[in-house]
């Protein structure tokens, strides 16, 4: 038991938090909705920018644990940079414009602080598919601990 | 010293998720852009940069504008990592703003949340982006006088309305 | 793009050695092509919704054994868009193989029906290496030149050649009688990441600056204003799945539409070239930069 829980991974979550457009929020904001609530202490946000700046101790810890990236929109930023600091394919990816696709009736406002009620709504539609994920991945860490 | 074409302003907010400071400077950099001189900035977004701009533009549509524009950045922590990118892929900033010398010129406000601002964090975020506005005034060499009260706790709504892309549409 | 399929539509003209012809000649075609499907106009006439399916999204070949034009009356009359209407006594004088009148196929009237289905074969392989072609050039980005342009961290570009512009920014690129449609790279940039596109129904007809489909990003609604009259045979599904091709490729894999031309000598005249809408865009973009001060 007391191996278990040393051994236990956890995720970390980066979200692109792109401030120019409303997809980056969403996705910021559907990464918040899971380290917060739907998978808390399974998952952390970290800072994106400190691991393209290049911090030793974060990518270590990257590179020790998993990653789920969560991207504004197909320029995949969060994807990219992750990718190209750690050298490390993230375990799962996210794109906030997939969520929109097909939801048309909650087509987002553009409005960023505060974020729209729609935009609030797709953030934790697409919270509820990351935290799936998040259990994914830790489920086959204990299978393949077993 | 960088020869610049003055007639916009890029800003470039850390957007670090670690610490409040990093949501302050995106709220910060939103309210530049949308409210105190929309014609005289475009906001440049660190996750782009970093990560290069369109393909098809040879990855340099943030970064060129960086090269030839003044550009502020502004830092959520001392890492300066918005700094740091603009250096390594542009060249020399024209100003680097922080949250802490914010925050060390107003002991009273203690933002709690990085998720969400809460009221100090707003407070923090209007002070700071009024210091943008001056800085951006000082590197274009104009003057504006209607910024005075925007940090007014008075004054209603800091809700950032519309895309910040540069288009004005909302 | 996926490819068509195609699907021949005989008349039941059993009355007749024409009708005959053209009943066999739909079924050697068959038997000679496997990707050729046959529907029969007594079950497509019933109205059963697996034989609409069968012609849903096809190319029909219409056969008629003579003027009447039974085949090509009952698509009109189901609604059905025909690609070609083919008439046996054109064939008979294009072969100059007369079948006679018996309706027992001899001689001429059993060689006439393979050579229409020949026919048919190498006019479908035609059209196939033409479209394959059309798809590298329209969906490639060819080594073309563009006139550009910037303004703050935005850059615009429009080809050099090979495309027409009108005035709603919308841009046509022809080969032959069928071009394609699309967006210019200032209207995807004005409207932001694209969301949604609804494109028209294959058969649609429109004149020229009528609507010929829609997209929708965050920021708003437009509607892709055609610069040139035709009908519809072709539209970009990979928007459906995939609707941010129209901002990062506007003029190759961001397509939308393809169409036959109506009157295309009519409408050039009221298109822009290149150049001329590079100038026009870059007053365009002045002008909204005047606006947002």
């Amino acid at each position: 038991m007391v191996k278990e829980i040393m051994l236990a991974k956890k995720v970390y979550i980066f979200p692109c938090s792109g401030v120019g457009k409303v997809f980056g929020s969403i996705g910021r904001e559907a990464s918040y909705i899971v380290v917060n609530e739907l998978a808390k202490d399974k998952a952390k946000i970290s800072c994106l920018p400190l691991v393209v700046k290049g911090k030793k101790a974060l990518i270590d810890d990257i590179n020790e644990n998993h990653v789920i990236v969560v991207d504004g929109c197909p320029s995949k930023c969060s994807y990219n940079d992750v990718k190209s600091a750690t050298g490390k394919e993230p375990d799962g990816q996210f794109l906030s414009t997939d969520v929109v696709k097909y939801n048309r009736d909650l087509k987002p406002e553009s409005d960023i602080i505060p974020l729209g009620e729609n935009a609030k709504k797709l953030s934790r539609k697409l919270a509820e598919k990351i935290s799936e994920k998040v259990g994914e991945i830790l489920d086959s860490d204990k299978k393949g601990g077993a | 010293m960088a020869q610049f074409i003055k007639n916009k302003v890029g800003i470039i907010a850390c957007s670090g998720e670690d610490l409040v400071g990093g949501t302050i400077t995106r709220a910060a950099a939103r309210m530049v852009v949308e409210k105190l001189r929309p014609d005289k900035t475009i906001i440049l977004c660190q996750p782009l940069f970093m990560a290069g701009g369109l393909e098809r533009h040879g990855s340099q549509q943030e970064r060129n504008f960086a090269k030839d524009h003044p550009t502020i950045t502004i830092e959520g922590c001392d890492e300066e990592c918005a700094r740091c990118a603009v250096e390594r892929y542009s060249g020399p900033v024209a100003a680097t703003i922080r949250v802490e010398d914010i925050l060390k010129e107003h002991p009273g406000l203690k933002p709690a949340t990085r998720e969400t601002l809460d009221a100090d964090g707003m407070k923090v975020a209007q002070i700071l982006a009024i210091k943008i506005a001056d800085k951006i005034d000082e590197l274009l060499d104009e003057k504006h006088e209607e910024d005075e009260g925007f940090s007014d706790p008075a004054r209603p709504s800091t809700d950032v309305r519309g895309c910040g892309c540069g288009c004005k549409k909302r | 793009m996926a490819e068509r399929k195609t699907v021949i539509l005989p008349c039941n003209g059993l009355d007749k050695a024409l009708g005959v012809v053209a009943g066999r000649a739909g079924i050697v075609a068959c038997a000679k092509d496997p990707g050729i499907k046959l529907v029969c106009p007594v079950l497509l006439n019933s109205g059963e919704p697996k034989y609409d399916e069968m012609v849903k999204d096809a190319d029909i070949i219409c056969l008629n054994g003579c003027m009447t034009r039974c085949a090509t009356k009952l698509a009109e009359s189901r609604k059905i868009p025909v690609k070609t209407n083919l008439l046996v006594p054109d064939m008979v004088k294009k072969f100059n193989l007369k079948p006679g009148t018996d309706l027992v196929l001899q001689t001429s009237g059993v060689q006439l029906p393979e050579a229409i289905a020949d026919d048919i074969i190498t006019s479908i392989k035609k059209d196939r290496e033409s479209m394959a072609q059309e798809i590298h050039s329209i969906e490639v980005e060819d080594k073309a030149e563009y006139f550009e342009t910037k303004k703050d961290k935005f850059y615009f570009k429009v080809p050099k050649g090979a495309y027409l512009f009108n005035e709603n920014d919308c841009w046509v690129r022809v080969f032959g009688g069928l071009a394609y449609l699309g967006i210019s790279d200032f209207l995807q940039n004005q409207v932001g990441d694209i969301l949604y596109v609804d494109l028209p129904a294959i058969g649609k007809e429109f004149g020229q600056f009528d609507e010929a489909g829609s997209f929708e990003s965050v920021k708003s609604v437009q509607d892709l204003i055609s610069p040139v009259s035709g009908k519809v045979v072709a539209v970009n599904n990979q928007l459906a799945s995939a609707p941010e091709l129209a901002n990062q490729d506007p003029y190759h894999k961001g397509w939308f539409v393809k169409v036959e031309l109506a009157d295309f000598d009519e409408d050039k005249g009221l298109l822009l070239d290149g150049p001329a809408y590079f100038e026009f865009m870059k007053k365009k973009i002045e002008l909204e930069a005047k606006k947002q001060h």
